[in-house]
Order: structure tokens, then sequence, then C-alpha cells
């Protein structure tokens, strides 16, 4: 008959037990050997607890606790770090990020706009559907790497991992790019009323987020110089399949079937966006060893 | 050191009266837990003084030496009154109290091994012929248990502590360990089965 009360030995042996739970092991007690033999085996155990430490009396913490709240500036709570963290890490890096990538993206797209409006109609829309993606996959590709950030080494240096800075930089370009997109868009619709606005955002759209990603996945591979060179290389082939003698080819659907807003492109996009992602855990293109090699400008 | 405090810009935050004046007697460790949120001092200094002595218990035993087991009791503190605000009220506040002791005890662990080795003097010098004074026998029962005990796996160390030096209830501590009820109990039994087999190692016969 120990079940139950046997159970509850080690608590009463503690003094940890209160109540009616309390009365029914001592009513129990009285009446049953094994279960003294096991109360006197934990009693012991309490015993050797007790003795196992010098009794202290414990110290008066609590002023000096106060003390050093005071005066030891709290680290950012976990719960709000995501938030917090994220808004100051995209307000750092936008400084970081070469005054040269916010200009040339927006030179370039108003060139192509002022041409596009003088030249009116479909034309309108090719040059903006041309332009678009070439601005921002260039734009991506010299955002990270040893290469064209002076600030690299002084980065790599701090606790926030690489691919975070790499996420936020890519963040930043990206939206930048899209937002000036999105106003060349306007402005040509604008100019030349009869391009619905739809068919001009998705004519770049697509490709913009492809070309993007497949430079960020080439810079940090190889390099940005030669990932802008191959991003227009791939880039070029929308540009041939426009000339009149290729249109009707078989490659020029394909490469107009690659180059589009469609679903397959999205992920496409991502999935080479995720590789970059990947890829950026590695030390980036160009870094050679760890011993402080002068940045190439 | 309170001088030099005085002479500083003393934040709102730090309010306590120096004098013992705790009217909080009567409230309840949750009502302190949430004044301490409202960065209370004295609601802190209710809360430590109704803890202190079983919690600067259980963190001499699992951290061993009385000055780590100090400073983790004020690290332990530190953490009450800066998280204080985000006591949800899913566990008891004495649960909670002891949650964050355990872990603080955990990173200070992980961080260096605690000076067992010191005991083991204690335990020779205890060893030569029992004597027939009262005093010397229970010193000697004393080193031995501290000996044995430390001797112990961390987690029965723990549990045992828990059990016994803070007579906390097993169903708070399943919760303080994350673990089941039944759990609980059947380490409290390893550590029993583990401590006795160290005692008689060193040649005790305790009745465990």
């Amino acid at each position: 008959m120990t079940g139950h009360c046997a159970d509850l030995l080690p608590e009463y042996a503690a003094g940890s037990l209160t109540g009616a739970e309390r009365d029914v092991v001592r009513v129990h007690l009285k009446g049953c050997r094994e279960c003294q033999a096991e109360l006197a085996s934990w009693e012991a155990v309490a015993g050797v607890v007790a003795k196992a430490a010098p009794t202290l009396v414990p110290p008066a913490a609590v002023p000096g606790v106060l003390h050093r709240a005071a005066l030891i500036p709290q680290p950012v709570p976990a719960g709000r770090r995501g938030v917090h963290f994220g808004a100051q890490l995209l307000r750092a890096e936008l400084r970081l990020v070469r005054p040269a990538v916010w200009l040339a993206s927006l030179l370039v797209l108003a060139w192509t706009v002022g041409v596009a409006a003088l030249a009116g109609g479909v034309w309108a829309r090719t040059g903006l559907s041309l332009a678009v993606p070439l601005v921002a996959a260039a734009g991506v590709a010299g955002v990270y790497g040893p290469h064209r950030d002076p600030s690299f080494e002084a980065l790599a240096a701090t606790v926030t991992s690489p691919r975070l800075v790499l996420i936020a930089r890519v963040t930043l370009v990206f939206a930048y790019d899209l937002a000036l997109a999105l106003a060349a868009s306007a402005v040509v619709h604008l100019a030349a009323p009869p391009v619905r606005l739809v068919d001009l955002v998705t004519s770049w759209l697509g490709p913009m987020a492809l070309l993007s990603a497949l430079s960020l996945l080439l810079a940090l591979w190889i390099g940005p110089n030669v990932s802008v060179a191959l991003a227009m290389a791939a880039w070029a082939l929308r540009v041939v399949v426009l000339v009149p003698e290729f249109r009707a080819s078989r490659l020029a659907a394909w490469v107009r079937d690659a180059w589009a807003t469609t679903p397959g492109t999205a992920v496409a996009a991502i999935v080479l966006l995720a590789a970059a992602l990947a890829a950026a855990r590695r030390r980036p293109a160009g870094h050679s060893g760890s011993t402080g090699e002068p940045l190439r400008g | 050191m309170d001088s030099g405090a005085d002479a500083m810009a003393v934040p709102a935050r730090l309010r306590w009266p120096v004098a013992a004046a705790v009217p909080a007697d009567t409230v309840e460790d949750e009502v302190l837990l949430r004044r301490i949120g409202d960065g209370d001092g004295t609601a802190l200094a209710a809360l430590y003084q109704r803890h202190a002595g079983r919690l600067f218990g259980f963190l001499q035993r699992c951290v061993g030496d009385p000055m780590v087991a100090e400073e983790v009791l004020q690290d332990t503190l530190l953490a009450v009154w800066r998280s204080a605000d985000r006591y949800a009220g899913r566990s008891s506040a004495r649960t909670w109290l002891f949650g964050i002791a355990r872990r603080q005890a955990h990173n200070r662990l992980r961080v260096r091994q605690p000076p067992f080795v010191a005991l083991d003097s204690l335990a020779d010098r205890a060893d030569p012929a029992p004597g027939p004074e009262q005093h010397a026998i229970a010193a000697i029962q004393g080193a031995a248990a501290a000996t044995a005990f430390a001797g112990l796996a961390a987690t029965h160390r723990e549990v045992l502590a828990l059990a016994f030096a803070a007579r906390i209830s097993h169903q708070e501590i399943a919760e303080i360990l994350e673990i089941p009820v039944g759990t609980v109990k059947s380490r409290l039994h390893h550590a029993r089965a583990a401590l006795a087999t160290a005692l008689a190692e060193r040649g005790y016969l305790e009745e465990l």
C-alpha cells in the first residue's frame, strides 16, 4: 500500500507538503513500516543537502543590483530586437551605400524617360522595359563586397552578419530602383497616354527582379564587374530578339518568355536570391585572405 | 559606494529607501513583480527578502562556491529587475524567479567550472579517527556531505537543491526545470542513489 504515499514522501521530508496531502501522509505513516523507512531515507537526503553548503545569511544584494542596473546600459531585449534592429540597420546601411549608386540610377532612368516621352507609344514602353532591369541589376551588383564598398573591411569586423548587411543593402537599393521605375512609368504614362500604366509596369517588373537576383548571385560569386557584364549579355538577348529578323525565331519566343513578368520569373528570381544569400555566408569573391589585403578601387 | 551615488544624477528608477521599510508583506509576489516592472525598487527588495534564504541556498548548492553564488544571485536580481515587465503570469512568481536563477547559474557554470576541488581538501582534513566530541563529528559529517554532494552531476545537485534546500513542490520544480513531474520524481530517486554511492565511496554509511 505504498504507491500513492511513497510518491509524496520526498516532499513530506522536505517540508514542502501542505494541507490535506500532508495529513494523509501523516496518518498513513503511522501504520506503514515500509513508508517509515522510505521517509527516513529521504530525511537523510534532506540532511545531507542541508549540510552540503554552509548556512550563510543571504547577502543584501538589492542596492548593489539597482546601482548596477543604473550604471550598465540595458541590452536590447530580444523581443523588441526585430523591428528596432531592422530599422536601425536599414538607416545605418543607407549611409554606407555609395552616392553614385543612387545618382546613376536616377540619371539613367531620367534620360530613358526623356527619350521615351519624346518617342511615345510602343517605343516608350520598350525603352523603359529595357532600361529598368539593367539599372536595378547594376545597382544591386555593386552593393556588397570588397571591390565597391569602402566600409567592407570595417563591416567584416562587426558582429552583424555579412548576410544581414547584404539583405539590408539589397533591400534599400532594390526598393529605391523600384520606386524610381514606378515614378518613371507614371511619367511616361502621362506623357504618352495610349500606353496603360499596368502594361508599363509589367513590362519591366519581372525582368527587373530576375536580372537583379542573377546579377547579385554573380557579383557574390565572381565579382561585381564580371557580374554586370554577364547581366548585360543576358539582357542583350532580350534586345536582339526585338530585331525584326529574329523576332519569329524559336529562340526569340524562349527569350521573351524568360524575360517577362510571370510566376515563373518570380520563382526563378526567388531561387537565385536564396542562392545569393547562401553564397554570402562564405567569403565574397575577390576578398582573398583574412590578412587585410588592401581594398581595390 | 552610496555617497558616490548621491553625487550622480540618480535616475527615476533608483527609488528605494535605505531602511527596510517594506509595507508589502501581505502583497502577492505577482503584484510585486508588476511593481518591479514599473521600476519600484522597494518591490524588488520585498520580493528578495521573501525568497532570499531559499534562493541563496539553492544557488550555493547549484554553483558550489559561496562567492560565485552571490554573484549569480546578483545577476538573477538584475535579470528580474530588467525583465519583470515581461512577466506574463503563466507560471507563479516563485517558479519564474527560480527559473531565472537556474539559467543564470547555468550561464556561469558554462563560463567556468566551479571550484569543487577545494572541497576535497575539507574531506581530507575530516578523515582522521572519529573523536569523542560531538562537535567534531558534526563537522566531519558536514564536510562529507559537502564533498559527496559536490561530486554529484549538475542535474542531480539542481533537483536536490530545489526539493530540499529551497523546499519547492515537485509540481513547481517541474515548471522550473521544464520537465514532466514524473521526471522530477525519477530524477530525485536517481539523485538519492548517486548520493548514497558517493557517501559509501567515502566510507560514510548513511541510511539512504
